[in-house]
């Protein structure tokens, strides 16, 4: 046995320095290294996964997406002598930026912001496109279609963050599907006969919401009210 | 899983506080292990952790999150038994863990359990691993180990008593303030990849017991005594040029088994603690002087009046009607805040004892250590949990800093008291 010339505490065989002082043991009479697998402490380590991976990776995509743009921009402006076409790669290249790259950026899921982010990325995008072709359509066709999915989307969301049952999901997915073609179908109908009409998006609603009621009738079980206390009990 | 045959469960008081304040990095963690005469067999070890799983059916939980609060959530998947690591207490991912807020480790000839605090506290986890261990032993050896005490049957049914909510069990009317003064801290290099250091001071018990009689005291005071004179050093050495008037004052946060107070059977969380302490600006304490403040502070509350009124402050806010009512990402807020200005602030470090370990002699032939070690703790870069095992105590202390002045100075001030003390360490 050693003990250290500084702390005066006896050192387990396996140290090689005292923990306390980092003063290497130097003991004469111990012919040989310990053996590793009598050390008191297993080898492998464990560590938790590190945040400068993932701040690594997305500088490398960071710059890596600027590249096409900018390559563009370039093209555009010695040929065109300004800024026409390559507009709208720069307008992608922004989407693909927050569809992409932004969800991985966070360091836990964040759904809603995503969502919203998205949503209003792709907003802008269309509304340069409107605005850089002089077109009519953002307004009337594109804002409501836009904002349509992303409202689909999102009830999705909070039904799937908010239930478990699995035929609850199903129904919710299905009229939320149903509900979505029904409002891009008034919009369509609204913009090109200017009449707030459905036509073919019945055929759609009428099994969708049919499906949707034998799910729920599916999911009657006790199990249902369970879930339900367990969720909100206070 | 509950009294009411319900499968899931609320959190208990005390476990509240847990899931609000952790981190992606930190979560409130403590590890117990046993050491054996022979290498551990990790099929008999699984099959014994089935068994005793089935006995603690507070630990077979997920943990989940509900509109109002979190809640424990029986857990079917079979749990996750592993090869032991250096550095202990990691945080738990679910997806790792498989939804379990503990995990089993086996290294040679021992076996560990890594406890998130939402399930139980120190006495708890000690029950758990002592059932498992005689579990593993009867079905490796076929031992009949005597069932009773805090090693469980494992064919009983679970008792509700023991899954009861202590504190609401035995909250009284009276509240108390939790206002105190902030205590000095260590600083120091956090390690970069987050290692843990574990120092572990071996130190025969009849030696300190010796000590700690000549003086009158209980060994945790004897040993609390020593740890805020080591700490006073540390502070008077780091600020020399501080004025007197501006060191702050030491204070250890000493965890209270409330069992001992209190009648009930709970085996989740029921602990309270202390915070004895000095004032290092009134001038330099002895040795004597810390250990009459510390056994007179411990004195004064160590009772359960007092302990009862602190614990029913934490009950009364539990139930206050707005707090209930608030979402839970609301109250995730507002508890984070409270855990950040009241906990770990507070104290310059935990020190836990969890007391003698015993064993019934048919089961203490094939065990030779038994130990204890707190996870580290969210602010102070050092914690201290001990437990004495067959005459011997095994004092461990873990630290996120690469500074190890705090072992050095406990430790080395143990041996100038006449104390041997045995060096054990996790270094790379």
């Amino acid at each position: 046995m050693s003990y250290c010339v500084n702390c005066g505490v006896e050192l387990d065989k396996t140290l090689r320095r005292c923990p306390l002082c980092g003063t290497e043991v130097i003991n004469p009479n111990r012919k040989s290294e310990p053996d590793p697998a009598t050390r008191p402490y297993p080898t492998k380590v464990e560590l938790l996964e590190r945040r400068a991976t993932r701040r690594f990776f997305l500088l490398m995509a960071t710059l890596m997406l600027l590249i096409p743009p900018i390559v563009c921009l370039i093209c555009d402006v010695l040929s065109t002598g300004g800024l026409s076409w390559s507009a709208y790669v720069i307008g992608a290249t922004a989407m693909a930026y927050v569809y992409v790259l932004i969800p991985f950026a966070l360091e836990k899921p964040h759904p809603w912001l995503c969502l919203a982010l998205d949503c209003g990325i792709t907003i802008l995008f269309l509304y340069g496109i409107a605005a850089h072709s002089a077109g009519s359509w953002f307004l009337p066709l594109a804002l409501p279609i836009v904002l349509s999915v992303s409202a689909t989307v999102g009830a999705v969301l909070l039904l799937f963050r908010k239930c478990r049952a699995r035929f609850v999901r199903l129904a919710g997915v299905l009229t939320a599907a149903a509900l979505l073609c029904v409002l891009i179908d008034l919009t369509l109908n609204l913009y090109l006969q200017r009449t707030p009409v459905i036509s073919w998006s019945l055929f759609v609603l009428a099994p969708c919401l049919i499906l949707a009621l034998v799910a729920l009738v599916l999911n009657r079980r006790a199990r249902f009210k369970e879930e339900m206390r367990r969720r909100f009990f206070i | 899983m509950n009294e009411n045959g319900q499968n899931w469960m609320r959190l208990d008081n005390a476990a509240k506080i847990y899931p609000a304040s952790m981190r992606r990095d930190w979560m409130a963690m403590f590890r117990l292990s046993a050491t054996l005469v022979e290498p551990v067999d990790p099929e008999v070890l699984r099959a014994a952790l089935a068994r005793t799983l089935r006995r603690f059916p507070w630990f077979a939980v997920r943990m989940r999150r509900g509109m109002f609060w979190y809640y424990l959530e029986h857990n079917d998947a079979s749990p996750v038994l592993e090869e032991d690591v250096r550095n202990p207490c990691v945080p738990m991912r679910a997806k790792d863990s498989r939804g379990y807020a503990f995990r089993v480790r086996y290294y040679g000839n021992q076996i560990a359990v890594e406890i998130f605090h939402v399930l139980t506290d120190g006495t708890g986890g000690l029950c758990f691993l002592k059932t498992l261990v005689a579990e593993y032993l009867t079905l490796r050896y076929g031992v009949a180990i005597p069932r009773g005490g805090d090693i469980l049957d494992c064919d009983d049914a679970p008792d509700p008593g023991e899954m009861e909510d202590g504190f609401l069990a035995c909250a009284g009317n009276v509240t108390r303030s939790r206002s105190e003064a902030d205590s000095f801290h260590l600083k120091g290099t956090k390690e970069r990849d987050g290692f843990v250091h574990v120092t572990t001071g071996v130190i025969p018990v009849s030696a300190l017991k010796a000590r700690a009689e000549e003086k009158g005291v209980s060994l945790t005071v004897y040993l609390t005594a020593v740890l805020i004179l080591a700490f006073d050093a540390i502070q008077r050495r780091k600020y020399p040029r501080r004025s007197a008037k501006r060191l702050k004052p030491i204070k250890i946060c000493v965890p209270v088994n409330l069992r001992r107070f209190f009648p009930t059977k709970t085996l989740r969380n029921f602990a309270n603690y202390v915070n004895p302490g000095i004032e290092p600006s009134y001038g330099v304490f002895t040795l004597d002087e810390v250990l009459s403040i510390v056994t007179h502070q411990m004195g004064m509350e160590l009772t359960p009046k007092v302990l009862g009124a602190k614990f029913t402050t934490n009950v009364r806010s539990e139930q206050n009607a707005i707090l209930r009512v608030a979402p839970l990402f609301l109250k995730d807020i507002a508890m984070r805040a409270v855990f950040y200005m009241t906990g770990d602030k507070k104290t310059a470090t935990c020190f836990s004892n969890l007391g003698n370990a015993r064993l019934p002699e048919e089961m203490a032939l094939f065990v030779t250590r038994m130990e204890f070690l707190l996870g580290p703790l969210s602010l102070n870069p050092v914690a201290i949990g001990t437990l004495s095992y067959d005459g011997t105590m095994y004092i461990n202390i873990t630290r996120t800093i690469r500074e190890s002045d705090l072992e050095r100075e406990f430790f080395t001030r143990l041996v100038k008291l006449g104390i041997p003390v045995r060096i054990e360490s996790n270094q790379r």
